[in-house]
């Protein structure tokens, strides 16, 4: 490692750091120093082309070994694990009251819990405290809380340097006194948060077959071809929009959709070549050409001229020149996009589609009516692509519930709408006053939303079958990936239209768990168990990650109803920008978070992709080219020919052996080995394709354990250890001298650093790379791997099935041979049964709970290693 | 209390209690609650302003992790809106009530 400090390199745009750093990886010799005192695989990382601020501290970057890494890998495992327990459970619980699951999957999030509730609760080793911002060494194995120091001064007397915050996975330096950021370590943890959001989507929904995406890198080949093809085009994806004549409303959209990285996904990759689509007035292939338009590197301002012709002409109540509402436009052109891209036959049958609109942007909203006479209730869910919130009442002043308590209740039956009361406390005590002025969130529309309320008219109950009161409560069913919520800010009475200015505080994060249905469910029970309890939200359903949305675009309205001006904010590769129309200022999140929003748009922190036989999702009805189609031709060509002669020998086969029936078993065995895949003759029943395809795994699995077996150190830990024996013997087995020992004995998953950083980054990130699209015409295989989405896969960020099929492989198999070290282990402390046992703590963080996902992954041909991680949508932001 | 003759000191009640809370798991329920009130209320993104405010007026290298803590915590505390600490006020003596039941 150089000890010097490296040059700062200013980052230059997005596009051509990977493509930089691709170069580097294949081409450049590393700088070795003389002082170069600990030689580590990624110096050449660390030194050539990263900003400084990547490397953390000086002091990690002199001591980074994959040691250290591996401890805070495990650290970092625990830590998440252990933090979202009681998701898990909740989970369970959940499942439990729900339509019944087979009994093989429910074990599957049953199994986990059980593993996660193993982990054992981390306290100081001075002082036994399990709170007071608990830290763990990263060298040895001490935990120490803040409060009272002891993190410190173990730092100190042992000069660890270095500690792991167990809330938030922070790197702390001693020696810097602060905490510090180093990208590889981001990385770790990174990953680690990923598998785990896997397992617990697994866990949420274990009828569907959850798939991880596998970056895509190119080969020496193909990185040749691309550099020598195409062009690298300093895009940026912003484009400044004319006006065309009071189009700002359309422009601050039409913002908001370039900016959808889901969206953005779909079209660079080119799921819907305007070029190839045969339909007409088709609004999917307007948007495709905007997309190149923004993405071609010209930053001229673009004018939507036919983008806005095919909206007039399509929805005609939007044509002609006057102001139109953002709002309403947003939902025609979601709807012209989804007629567009519905391959059903029925296209009104939104519940059905599986488009990718429907797939962004539709979540189900679930809708209780309880009769106040007899009780019943009937359940409806509503499919919905936005949720428009009303925005509280100003009126009503806000301050401390019990001084304002009887006055408030009198002010919600005077001043909000006859059809809407509360039946418990009064709402508006829930909300809080940072400064002596109302405040509203965001968060308090979304509360409002889905408090029950009295419907207006008379209720048709079939039970008693009378018109009768009643109250609706609405909760989130599911969530969609990317969130709409606009705000009710025109409010329309019988004597005034007026706009309703109110300032409402819209969050960066957003966290929706409180507002689905089984949050509202549980909250509803424990009112009507404790009737003096005020309607809030359940805080006893712990908060699920899978849940957590970040803002990516707002959409802000200035002047009044009749007139007025439409800007919007989006995020473009981690900064905020305003668009007004065609002027682009860069803009701070504290701007964006204070401007008074009209529309805000959240996308989903954790995506889930779901395999395709789950979805039930048909392939998009592609026109193929003609190359695409000789070549798809000549394929099945081949096969053809192929089955004939495969038909011919077996007929002469058959003939030739009519006599011994041991022959002939002899024969269709070799036929088996020979061409298992090929189905027309011999149909494989899909239990022997089970069988073969296990033992394979299972031929695998041996050849790993025999070459691995002897590396390992075997564990002689028996009897209940106590701490400081542990403790000894960790230690000692950290700091041995031999690297590749101990690394057996604590790894539980990767044995190589390098894979760790080449995955992340699903196929999607292609056109992040790129910067867009590949100049047509050009012979790199990009095209050939566009080409094989289009056959295969629907949605945008589908996986490669040609993608790298050793490389998975490989790490299948690495995979398979660490499980066997941990399991010879736990079978050798099967008789331990103290929590504190450090080969539990590790078998524990093993994903034995890979297990399952494998064998599913297995049965189903799709080359996925569980270690493979899928993309956040921040990283797309 | 009943049938407690040493009088306890704030601190050992305060153990005391915390001992209670961590071994029902109560108080990581609080922590949770807490978190997320504060989150809805703005409260977490007005001190993410605050620390913003001071590390770009003095610069990244210069400010640690312990300056800010010493320097935004009054703020901070005060910062917090009333119906929150009564709230989680409430939820412990609940929770402390349901334990001696």
């Amino acid at each position: 490692m150089t000890s010097e400090n490296p040059t700062p390199i200013s980052t230059p745009n997005q596009t051509t750091i990977i493509a930089e750093s691709n170069n580097t990886k294949e081409t450049a010799t590393p700088k070795i120093s003389s002082n170069n005192t600990i030689k580590s695989t990624f110096s050449i990382f660390r030194t050539e082309n990263l900003h400084p601020a990547y490397h953390g501290c000086t002091h990690i970057s002199a001591r980074i070994n994959n040691l250290l890494m591996e401890n805070y890998r495990i650290c970092c495992r625990y830590s998440i694990r252990f933090r979202n327990k009681y998701v898990v459970k909740q989970e369970i619980k959940l499942k439990s009251q729900e339509t019944k699951v087979t009994t093989t999957k429910k074990s599957y999030s049953e199994n986990l819990y059980k593993s996660l509730n193993k982990l054992p609760l981390p306290f100081c080793h001075t002082c036994g405290n399990p709170l007071g911002r608990l830290h763990v060494c990263l060298i040895c194995v001490y935990f120490g809380c803040w409060k009272a120091d002891h993190m410190r001064s173990h730092c100190k007397e042992k000069s660890h340097n270095f500690a792991m915050n167990f809330q938030n996975c922070a790197i702390y330096c001693y020696e810097c006194e602060d905490y510090i950021y180093d990208l590889e370590f981001e990385k770790i943890c990174r990953s680690e948060e990923e598998k785990f959001y896997q397992l617990l989507l697994q866990a949420q929904n274990p009828n569907i077959k959850y798939l991880t995406c596998d970056e895509w890198l190119p080969t020496e080949e193909e990185a040749e071809r691309i550099r020598n093809n195409s062009t690298l085009l300093r895009c940026s994806g912003l484009r400044g929009l004319r006006n065309l004549g009071s189009t700002c409303f359309m422009n601050v959209i039409i913002q908001s959709f370039i900016h959808n990285p889901l969206l953005r996904a779909h079209f660079l990759g080119d799921r819907h070549n305007y070029k190839l689509c045969k339909n007409q007035l088709c609004l999917a292939c307007e948007l495709d050409k905007l997309f190149t338009q923004f993405y071609s590197g010209d930053h001229t301002p673009y004018g939507p001229c036919d983008f806005l012709y095919v909206v007039w002409k399509t929805e005609k109540h939007m044509a002609g020149y006057q102001q139109q509402d953002a709002h309403e436009f947003l939902i025609c052109a979601l709807d012209q996009l989804h007629q567009s891209c519905c391959i059903l036959k029925n296209r009104d049958d939104s519940t059905k589609c599986k488009c990718i609109i429907h797939q962004i942007f539709s979540g189900s909203l679930r809708s209780e009516v309880t009769c106040s006479k007899c009780g019943t209730i009937s359940v409806k869910e509503d499919l919905f692509m936005d949720l428009s919130l009303d925005i509280k009442d100003s009126s009503i002043k806000k301050s401390s519930r019990k001084r304002k308590h009887k006055k408030e209740i009198e002010n919600d039956h005077v001043d909000t709408d006859d059809s809407v009361t509360n039946d418990v406390e009064s709402v508006s005590s829930l909300n809080s006053t940072l400064t002596d002025e109302s405040n509203i969130t965001l968060a308090d529309c979304l509360n409002r939303f889905t408090i029950p309320e009295k419907i207006s008219e008379k209720y048709m109950c079939t039970y008693c079958d009378s018109y009768q009161d009643a109250t609706k409560q609405l909760s989130l069913k599911t969530l969609p990936p990317v969130l709409c919520i606009s705000l009710k800010r025109f409010e329309h009475s019988h004597i005034t239209k007026t706009k309703i200015e109110t300032m409402i505080k819209i969050p960066y994060e957003l966290d929706l768990t409180p507002y689905t249905s089984p949050s509202i469910e549980i909250s509803k029970k424990e009112n009507q168990n404790n009737e003096t309890l005020s309607n809030k939200k359940n805080e006893n359903l712990p908060p699920n990650p899978l849940n957590f949305y970040k803002l990516f675009a707002v959409t802000v309205h200035n002047g009044s109803l009749e007139t007025g001006h439409y800007t919007a904010f989006a995020k473009c590769h981690g900064e905020w920008f305003k668009f007004d129309d065609q002027t682009i200022t860069l803009a701070s999140e504290q701007e964006v978070l204070e401007s008074n929003a009209y529309m805000c748009f959240y996308i989903r922190n954790v995506m889930n992709y779901g395999s395709i036989e789950n979805s039930g999702m048909i392939p998009v009805n592609f026109v193929k080219s003609e190359k695409e189609k000789a070549a798809l031709a000549k394929e099945k060509e081949k096969e053809e020919k192929a089955a004939l002669k495969k038909a011919k020998k077996l007929k002469k086969e058959a003939e030739a052996n009519a006599a011994s029936s041991q022959t002939k078993k002899r024969k269709n065995n070799q036929l088996l080995s020979e061409s298992p895949s090929k189905p027309k003759h011999i149909k494989l029943t899909s239990d022997a394709k089970n069988s073969l395809e296990k033992s394979i795994h299972k031929s695998i699995k041996t050849e790993k354990s025999l070459s691995t077996s002897k590396s390992s150190k075997p564990h002689s830990t028996g009897g209940g250890k106590t701490l400081p024996k542990i403790k000894k013997e960790y230690a000692s087995s950290l700091l041995s001298d031999d690297d590749e020992e101990t690394y057996t004995v604590l790894a539980s998953g990767k044995s190589s650093y390098t894979e760790v950083i080449g995955k992340g980054y699903s196929n999607g990130s292609i056109h992040k790379s790129l910067g867009g699209k590949v100049k047509p015409g050009s012979n790199s295989s990009l095209n050939r791997n566009n080409s094989n989405y289009n056959h295969d896969r629907t949605h945008s960020y589908g996986q490669s099935t040609n993608g790298n099929p050793q490389k998975s492989n490989n790490s299948k198999q690495r995979k398979k041979g660490s499980e066997t070290i941990t399991k010879t282990n736990s079978i050798n402390n099967k008789s331990n049964d103290t929590n504190h046992n450090k080969n539990i703590l590790d078998s524990l963080l093993t994903d034995d709970d890979d297990d399952d996902l494998d064998e599913i992954s297995s049965l189903t041909d799709i080359s996925s290693s569980p270690e493979e991680v899928f993309v956040m949508a921040s990283d797309h932001i | 209390m009943e049938g407690v003759e040493e009088i306890m000191t704030k601190e050992e009640m305060r153990t005391v209690i915390n001992q209670r809370l961590v071994d029902s798991g109560e108080k990581q329920r609080l922590i949770n609650l807490t978190r997320t009130r504060l989150n809805e209320c703005g409260w977490k993104e007005e001190v993410k302003k605050m620390c913003k405010e001071i590390i770009q007026t003095r610069g990244v290298e210069y400010v640690k992790i312990e300056d800010l803590m010493k320097e935004l915590t009054p703020k901070a505390t005060s910062l917090v809106p009333e119906n929150i600490k009564t709230e989680i006020l409430q939820k412990i003596s609940d929770s402390l009530q349901d334990q001696t039941q």
